[in-house]
């Protein structure tokens, strides 16, 4: 040991770095702060749009399943659970909700912490960036939290990495909230980047904040709500309009495409950041063949059954969410290409599949049925709106309809987002949309429709409906001109017919307070399950954290 | 014995060969010549001649003589040799001094190879096993570890797929004890720690010394913790230069086929649509002509002042299936030199080897049991094409296992000189330098006819990997002996330095023109068919590197030859620890009595020797990943910058945890050696306690304040006790016949004492296989769970309670027998996991058993290896999976309509699939013929044959009870994915001239 002192290059033990960045090391110029800052929106992207934040959203509410498919899908009862409001804090899925925002949370917390002590000039880059930067990143780490308090309501806040507090009461988690938003909002550009925090963006956060205040905080603020939804839609915050397509803002981002809608979309593009989640969760293995692409898919989520297992529509008010939509409507169409390009209609993928043709570059090939691999293996591939073992007969049948009976056919798959041909490279470059202006021209005109004002109501939600109908069927189908039809229900329909799988559901469902009603293969809630309990790992590791109560 | 004996005294007799040249030079007057045979009148060489009360002296060459110089012809000639009586003859006046030796029983101990030295095993004081060449198993191996199996007491060879010629078996010492730092032992070839076993042709190796307990394994600090595996390569010997040709043919046949439905049966059933053809899907998988050959040729020899060895050696083997493939040769060239009169001493190895290997698919063998029997193998419509197969997990195992090329080059190298200065007789010093080399290419090439390529729609895709890597060792140790009285004093030190580097890169493109090129031109591929790609997916390259400095003591004491003790430490230090925590102090204490001189034992006359042995020792485990304890930005997906363009986005890496340590672990052992009735039995048993602290844990940590869910700390205990013994006998040995039997059995419990401290809080872990939960479909979740108390290798699941009258499975409440009995499968499940799961059995062997028998009539002998392990359970995974008519439309086991008719619904994890896994297996039969062939240059000429997997008795419904692993965390998982088993038939030959 002597020889320590002696010789200390033959006792040094510091790691040599090669392929790995000390985190000492890391900021080296411009780009490396726009490498750090651009971290946390990706993980943001994440967090939104591949998995839990989204099955805690959608599956818990009357519009999606992951129905067991036979051998498939059972995966420990999750599905089950989640549908059938039965979770326990022990929950992966809700554990997840929790942990998803906070990474997100740390992150923006340590890097917010980095660019305030770093020399901006000596990267390149002005003091305005630095204000810059770290105003988006308070205005994601505000987002984040939205996450929080929607599932949780009394949660942690978190403002410097390493930092572990108790909880604090959903009061003080919208204020802060609040706060944050607010401060950072008038540092913003207008109309920014694609995916960045924009003055457009944070003054939604705010309408989302103000919508579900109620909820969330015991305190209605249903009139600042429609405040800043009136200001973003007057153009205060950037300019938006409603695309004029029924098709647009789900189209954003194919082929340079950039909806006037959209003021909050995560980009994608192929091989580099892909809407990988949404296919593999929802497209049946062999759905590559009719949509020409090379992908798998997990055959997982559908759409909620509409018919039962004789065909007849189920008397639930809610749920059954493809016979929701009008005959009339457009998007109800099964989803097509019409033309090469990014030429398509319809939102749905229902009945007998055909191959793409690939002749013609689009369309179907009808001569060409694509089959099924398990219960119809080798046998014509058809998705019907039921959820049954058809496919074993009367004694399947007698097994009735439940998560736990669906087959490889079962349920109307969701193409929103459209999986257009892979050949033509139009596959996996549209956006996710996070925020669209159709959500505040809907949120004022639920304040207005709170407040009694239903004909303001109305035409603020024709103002977005009107691109679904064919003009001869319009007047059917307006609201403006059957004002009798826009009732509570109605309004609840209508909330998920616009937004249907962009996570809202659950959030519209408890606002409106149906989100402990029945709906198919899931009876009236016997308790509040409106809030998630605060995970027992969460509890388990944080002394400081107490259960909400929910559990 | 004798010739063992010979090879094992080699280095102490270059120590004296070094001494009494010194002496010699010196020298002038009277000559004496002569010539020491043993008692069979056969030469002894290497018996140290020595003038009594001077240092004047030499030894015998290879064929006994030897030539002394005295100053006259008065004195007196000491001959000693290790294993014989010393004998002192007066020269009285002669000039020529013929003995002959006689064997000293008391004095017939060996040596046995510690860490940096030797000791003769009556001065032991830890639990060490050799096994020397002769005791090896006989037959064709994959791995040199498996000629060791059943002979060391407490170890486990674990060998799930033993036909795969590119597998090598897992090696285990006293249970498993560590998550995630490994448990496998150290390997030290030649002294030189971190050796690399694919180095070395099973012929080049002269014994295993296996370091048991810790104070034997705590001289190597903090990798000692798992046991030390010490292996030395042959020598040359001074003398006639001696030739060896050592060769085997080999053939596996398959042992055990699972037992599935035909394709009658299939559709008999109703499984699933006929198809139209009749496949055998496992026996297209299997190579019925395989062969396996083995060539050794070694030449040694040499003088007083050098000796080398130089051996070269060739081995092709075909798998049991139709893929695997494997071709290696090597050279290995050993040598010692004294210079300046010995005062100076090189000692040296050189080896060299390459290895190509061709890889196969364990899965293809799963899907070879549930495929549709009905499925043509080759397209109906383009029978030039294979049938590419879809669905979930689902594909042709013969198009996936011929329909490309996976392989990879091999090279490995070693290169090791030692300078020794002996500075005096009892005082020398020394330097080793070392490298060892390790380059791999792996090739793939998936053609136009892989499954990827057609639905895909391109011809092919190519990917070619380079990895190396390089280790440095540098180590300078001193020794110093003294003997004062009764008391004699042995001392060590030394410094190691030690480095490890690794870099690789790998390249991969598609949709090549042609399938010509295969993956020798990569850039005629065009990946992305013109569309932008990612470039991750088509390259990357690493490098890292791992230092590990450590000063080392130790002190051998004796008196009087009846006690004896041993103490010795470790500091060590390692790049990959973190900051706080750079180094560690690894001590060990170790203390025996020889009993046996007791006056009142000794006077027993059936007791030859009897030792008692006790030792500490602290060791340690450090095999997490290079680059954990340091705070790290890492890359992660991509985004847009402010220009629109996509970076890949770059945060906090990992939780900084800047204490992150070794595994620390602490053992106690007690033995006792024993020789009885003329050494006709002899043995040892020994009992161990091992408790390994600060686990290496990939923990879950609360998120907030942390920022990812897991992170690398120290936390939790494991302990593993358990009895080891081993016994020799030798009941008959006349001229013409002997029979010798040995057997080993070791019983071993291994458990999770904590899983917390204070920081991190943890009730249980599940544990995946391989990184995963039970396979899907059906996601079936996790086996095996561990909470405070539980044993390693619990499975964890509901208990069987039958079936209700729809054939759903039925599992007890709260896992208690007797309450009420709740549907677990099928709609409508009435069992909830929290509440009704509990612990259902065990995956580890608690006994193990290995029994040699050696019978030898004239110049025949037959050896016979049996081994068994009891008192484990198997989790049947072919049960559960394909056991079952639920499972859709897939072939099962006939089993699923008659075992488990009852049955109806899917599968959950219950104690109905896990059996016992107990077995007793004939693993080794050979017969040896050993003629005198009376040819004047032969010197040793045996023919042997070797039949392997001769039979097993067991329970187990599986193929093989031990192609199940039983090392690690989750022992006793009866995986999907199991290679063919096979049954080895091996002949050889065995040359010396």
């Amino acid at each position: 040991m002597a020889l320590m002192a002696v010789a200390p290059a033959c006792t040094d033990l510091e790691e040599e770095p090669f392929d790995v960045l000390l985190s000492q090391n890391y900021y080296q110029d411009k780009n490396s702060i726009i490498a750090a800052v651009t971290r946390p929106y990706e993980h943001g992207h994440w967090n939104g749009w591949d998995g839990d934040r989204w099955y805690m959203s959608e599956l818990t509410a009357d519009q999606f399943v992951w129905a067991q498919k036979g051998r498939h899908g059972q995966d420990g009862g999750d599905w089950v659970r989640l549908h059938r409001h039965e979770w326990t804090p022990e929950d992966n899925h809700i554990n997840n909700g929790w942990v998803g925002p906070y990474q997100g949370i740390g992150q923006c917390n340590l890097i917010i912490s980095d660019l305030t002590n770093l020399n901006y000039a000596n990267m390149g880059l002005s003091e305005a960036d630095r204000a810059s930067h770290i105003g988006e990143l308070r205005v994601l780490r505000a987002w984040f939290y939205t996450f929080l308090i929607d599932y949780f309501r009394s949660v942690p806040i978190v403002t410097k990495a390493g930092e572990q507090v108790g909880q604090s009461t959903p009061q003080e988690v919208f204020a802060f909230i609040e706060k944050e938003v607010k401060e950072a909002l008038p540092g913003l550009p207008m109309n920014g980047r694609p995916g960045r925090w924009d003055q457009g963006g944070a003054a939604a956060i705010l309408v989302r904040l103000y919508l579900n205040s109620e909820k969330w905080t015991s305190t209605p603020r249903y009139n600042e709500a429609g405040q800043y939804a009136q200001d973003i839609i007057n153009g205060k915050y950037g300019a938006y309009s409603i695309d004029s397509d029924y098709r647009g803002p789900f189209r954003s981002g194919i082929s340079g495409y950039r909806s006037p809608e959209n003021i909050f979309e995560f980009p994608h593009a192929k091989n580099i950041y892909e809407f990988g989640w949404m296919y593999n969760a929802m497209m049946h293995y062999q759905a590559r063949y009719s949509l020409d692409n090379d992908w798998g898919g997990w055959n997982g989520i559908t759409l909620t059954p509409s018919h039962d297992l004789e065909g007849e529509l189920y008397a639930y008010k809610l749920g059954k969410p493809y016979e929701k939509y009008s005959d009339d409507d457009k998007r109800k169409q099964p989803f097509r290409t019409t033309g090469t390009g990014v030429s398509y209609e319809g939102f749905f993928l229902i009945g007998q599949q055909y191959e793409f043709n690939k002749t013609k570059g689009f369309s179907f090939d009808s001569t060409k049925v694509v089959n099924g691999t398990e219960e119809y293996n080798g046998k014509p591939l058809r998705y019907v709106d039921q959820v049954g073992r058809f496919s074993e007969g009367a004694s399947g049948l007698a097994k009735g309809s439940h998560v736990e009976t669906g087959e490889e056919n079962s349920g109307v798959r969701f193409v929103k987002f459209p999986w257009l041909s892979m050949t033509q490279n139009l596959f996996q470059f549209n956006s996710a949309t996070e925020i669209r202006l159709a959500e505040i021209y809907y949120a004022l005109a639920e304040v207005k429709y709170r407040s009694g004002d239903i004909a303001g109501a109305a035409q603020l939600l024709d103002a977005v409906r009107e691109r679904n109908f064919p003009e001869d069927k319009w007047a059917a189908n307006s609201y403006e001109k059957n004002l009798g039809k826009l009732t509570d229900d109605e309004f609840v329909d209508e909330l998920g017919r616009e937004f249907l799988g962009e996570r809202h559901r659950r959030t519209d469902l408890v606002r409106w307070n149906k989100f402990g009603d029945e709906w198919w293969d899931k009876a009236k809630d016997t308790k509040d399950m409106s809030v998630f309990p605060i995970p027992a790992r969460a509890i388990n590791a944080n002394a400081l954290l107490k259960p909400n109560g929910f559990e | 014995m004798k010739h063992l004996l010979l090879k094992k005294m080699k280095y102490i007799l270059l120590l004296h060969f070094v001494f009494l040249s010194v002496a010699e030079v010196l020298a002038q007057g009277v000559v004496v010549t002569g010539k020491v045979s043993s008692e069979s009148g056969e030469g002894l060489p290497g018996v140290t001649v020595l003038l009594k009360g001077t240092t004047n002296g030499t030894a015998t060459d290879a064929s006994g003589s030897y030539s002394l110089t005295v100053p006259n012809s008065t004195g007196t000639l000491i001959f000693s040799f290790i294993g014989y009586t010393q004998q002192e003859v007066p020269i009285n006046n002669r000039t020529t001094i013929n003995i002959s030796m006689a064997t000293d029983a008391k004095a017939l101990q060996e040596v046995v190879v510690v860490g940096y030295g030797t000791v003769e095993k009556r001065e032991l004081t830890s639990a060490v096993t050799t096994v020397s060449a002769k005791d090896f198993q006989q037959g064709a191996f994959n791995s040199p570890l498996q000629m060791i199996e059943g002979k060391v007491a407490g170890v486990t060879v674990s060998n799930p797929a033993a036909a795969d010629p590119n597998a090598s078996p897992a090696i285990q010492l006293r249970g498993a004890s560590s998550l995630t730092a490994g448990n496998g032992p150290l390997i030290v070839i030649d002294g030189m720690p971190g050796g690399d076993l694919r180095n070395i042709a099973q012929q080049d190796i002269e014994s295993i010394s296996v370091l048991r307990d810790a104070s034997a394994a705590a001289i190597y600090g903090s990798r000692g913790a798992n046991g030390v595996v010490l292996v030395q390569t042959k020598r040359g010997k001074a003398g006639k230069v001696a030739v060896t040709y050592d060769s085997y043919v080999e053939h596996d046949a398959i042992a055990a086929k699972p037992d599935i439905l035909s394709a009658e049966e299939f559709l008999t059933r109703q499984r699933d649509r006929d198809l139209g053809a009749r496949t055998n899907w496992y026996d297209e998988l299997i190579r019925e002509d395989n062969f396996g050959q083995n060539h050794s040729l070694a030449v040694s020899g040499g003088s007083e002042t050098t000796v080398f060895r130089l051996s070269g050696n060739y081995r092709t083997k075909q798998g049991l299936d139709i893929a695997s493939d494997r071709k290696e040769y090597g050279l290995r060239a050993s040598f010692m030199q004294t210079a300046m009169d010995g005062l100076l001493e090189f000692n040296g190895n050189f080896s060299y080897r390459v290895a190509n290997e061709e890889y196969t698919n364990y899965g293809a063998f799963q899907q070879a049991i549930k495929l549709n029997p009905t499925i043509p193998i080759m397209d109906p419509t383009n029978p030039i094409m294979y049938n590419t197969l879809l669905g979930f997990d689902t594909f042709n195992p013969v198009q996936n296992l011929l329909a490309r090329e996976n392989g990879a080059d091999q090279e490995y190298s070693i290169i090791d000189i030692t300078t020794r200065l002996n500075i005096l007789k009892n005082l020398n010093t020394e330097l080793k330098l070392a490298r060892q080399g390790h380059d791999l290419l792996r090739r793939e090439y998936y053609t136009g006819q892989a499954a990827e390529s057609v639905t895909g729609g391109y011809t092919g895709r190519a990917r070619l990997e380079n990895e190396k890597w390089q280790d440095y060792t540098l180590e300078w140790l001193a020794n110093y002996a003294t003997t004062i009285g009764n008391h004699d004093i042995k001392a060590l030190g030394g410094y190691s330095y030690q480095e490890f580097n690794n870099a690789a890169f790998w390249a991969q493109n598609r949709r090549f023109p042609t399938d010509a090129f295969g993956y020798n031109n990569l850039g005629a591929g065009n990946y992305g068919n013109s569309l932008p790609i990612n470039m991750n997916d088509v390259m990357d390259s690493r490098r890292s590197k791992e230092k590990t400095i450590a000063f080392l003591g130790r002190v051998n004491y004796s008196f009087n030859d009846t006690y004896f003790l041993t103490g010795s430490f470790r500091y060590e230090g390692n790049t990959k620890f973190g900051v706080n925590n750079k180094w560690g102090l690894f001590p060990a204490v170790s203390a025996a009595w020889r009993i046996s001189k007791l006056p009142v034992i000794d006077n027993i006359g059936a007791i030859d020797d009897l030792k008692l042995r006790v030792s500490y020792g602290e060791t340690g485990r450090s095999g997490f990943p290079r680059y954990t304890s340091v705070s790290r930005y890492d890359g992660y997906g991509r985004y847009q910058n402010d220009a629109g363009q996509w970076i890949q986005v770059y945060g906090p890496g990992n939780n900084y945890n800047p204490d992150i340590r070794w595994e620390k672990s602490i053992a106690y052992n007690v033995g006792l050696d024993f020789s009885l009735f003329n050494s006709k039995l002899s043995g040892s048993i020994d009992a161990f306690v091992r408790k390994s602290s600060d686990l290496i844990s990939d923990y879950s940590v609360p998120v907030p304040p942390y920022l990812h869910e897991r992170m690398t700390v120290n936390v939790g205990t494991t302990s593993s006790r358990g009895i080891e013994m081993s016994l020799g006998a030798t009941p008959i040995e006349t001229d013409n016949f002997s029979y010798a039997t040995n057997l080993t059995g070791s019983y071993t419990k291994a458990k999770l004492d904590s899983w917390s401290n204070e920081t991190y809080k943890a009730d249980y872990i599940e544990l995946q296989v391989n990184n995963q939960d039970l396979p899907s479909p059906g996601n079936p979740g996790r086996a095996y769970r561990l909470e405070d108390g539980s044993l390693i290798g619990n499975f964890y699941g509901y208990k069987y309670a039958g079936v209700d009258e729809n054939g759903n499975l039925l599992a007890w409440k709260e896992g208690k027998e007797g309450t009420e009995k709740l549907r677990v499968s099928g709609n409508s499940i009435q069992t909830n996991a929290g509440r009704d799961k509990t612990y259902i059995g065990n995956g580890a062997p608690r006994y193990e058993l290995g029994w040699t028998n050696t019978l030898r009539y004239k110049n025949i002998d037959l050896s016979m290896f049996v081994r068994g392990r009891f008192k484990y359970k198997i989790l049947n995974l072919y049960q559960m999976y394909y056991g079952l008519q639920a499972e859709a439309s897939t072939n099962l086991l006939t089993d699923a309509y008659d075992r488990n008719a009852h049955i109806k619904s899917g599968k959950v994890i219950t104690d109905y699939f896990l059996e016992d896994g107990g077995f007793m297996k004939l693993d080794n039969l050979t017969l040896g013929w050993s003629p005198k062939l009376g040819v004047n240059r032969v010197s040793s000429f045996r023919v042997y044959g070797t039949v392997r997997n001769v039979f097993t008795l067991t329970k187990y419904t599986g193929l093989d009870p031990a192609a199940v692993g039983v090392a690690g965390l989750t022992p006793g998982y009866g995986s999907l994915d199991v290679y063919p088993i096979g049954r080895n038939f091996a002949a050889g030959v065995q040359i010396s001239f």
